[in-house]
């Protein structure tokens, strides 16, 4: 099964307290946004965490980093990217839709969720969530840009098909 | 060469599914974005148990992951297309059965191509495996067409 945490410390207590906060977050705000488009934005955000550690941190061909206490695939990191991954993008999702942000705003928006991410992620790698061997901020920096930008594509283009198969989109 | 045959495989099911298509896009875009998800965990978990090897090679790397997030969510899409329109329950568990038996196939092939190696898997884990993905991926239809229906 997964393998478990070889020591119990700070990494794996990052971990539950940003779930614990998220899921409470979660609770208490307000749901406007449809429930499938929520399911799909689920989705999409722990496919997308999924495939990206895959591609970039499996042991080959890359590499560039590990996560948690070992190679191999923790429950943490199941963790992480069921819950933690897919939650953090649909408060993304959710602002996004709710704000209906246009032009200059929608770039400062996602401007402001890299570098929300990148003090998550450097708080993160303090804590030996990740640990880098050939990747650094700067690298994490431009995979944030070509995520944010490919996450800003699928939600105007699932907004489209909502409003072409189900017909009441409105923003939220 | 394997690369290239998983490349017209997923254009041949592309064509395909271009003609015959009669799910919606965003019921398509759910199932599509989930079966890369199961696959992944099983395929990690498996490996880190040496019970699979994914091949070290640039190619057959490669190859592993357009399979994972290419051509099964689009073999599982084009079954959920023949399913959609089936209400008879012994209809639709002789074409799952026959879809586990192509996806046991498929699996079988991938093997054979180098993609991966098993160390120490029976017939009967896949075959048990792969009937639990394609019901799983039924409720899971069936959840979210239910959930898009309520809110039209």
């Amino acid at each position: 099964m997964f393998t478990m945490p070889v020591h119990f410390d700070e990494n794996e207590w990052f971990i539950l307290i940003v779930l614990s906060l998220l899921v409470v977050v979660f609770w208490l705000m307000p749901r406007k946004m449809p429930i499938s488009l929520s399911i799909l934005i689920m989705l999409f955000f722990a496919f997308l965490g999924r495939i990206a550690d895959f591609v970039l941190a499996f042991e080959y061909p890359l590499n560039f980093y590990d996560t948690m206490d070992t190679k191999n695939y923790d429950l943490f990191d199941f963790i992480t990217y069921s819950i933690i991954y897919p939650l953090y993008g649909y408060f993304f999702a959710d602002l996004y839709y709710r704000w209906n942000l246009k032009g200059l705003y929608r770039i400062y928006y996602i401007i402001g969720w890299i570098f929300l991410s990148l003090f998550f992620e450097h708080i993160a790698s303090l804590l030996n969530v990740f640990h880098y061997n050939r990747w650094n901020m700067f690298s994490s920096f431009l995979a944030y840009i070509v995520t944010f930008l490919i996450v800003i594509f699928f939600l105007e283009q699932i907004k489209k098909w909502y409003n072409r198969e189900v017909g009441k989109f409105k923003d939220v | 060469m394997v690369i290239v045959g998983i490349l017209l495989m997923i254009l041949i099911g592309v064509c395909i599914l271009w003609k015959i298509n009669k799910l919606k896009k965003l019921e398509i875009a759910a199932i599509w974005l989930l079966i890369p998800i199961i696959i992944h965990d099983v395929a990690v978990v498996t490996s880190n148990l040496k019970i699979i090897e994914i091949a070290k090679n640039t190619e057959m790397y490669l190859s592993f992951v357009m399979i994972q997030i290419l051509l099964l969510p689009l073999l599982l899409i084009l079954f959920f297309n023949t399913y959609i329109d089936i209400r008879s329950v012994p209809i639709r568990t002789i074409i799952s059965l026959c879809l586990v038996g192509i996806l046991l196939l498929v699996e079988y092939t991938f093997e054979w191509a180098g993609i991966i190696t098993y160390k120490n898997v029976n017939l009967w884990a896949s075959f048990v495996f792969w009937l639990l993905t394609v019901f799983v991926l039924s409720m899971f239809q069936q959840f979210f067409l239910t959930s898009l229906y309520k809110e039209v």
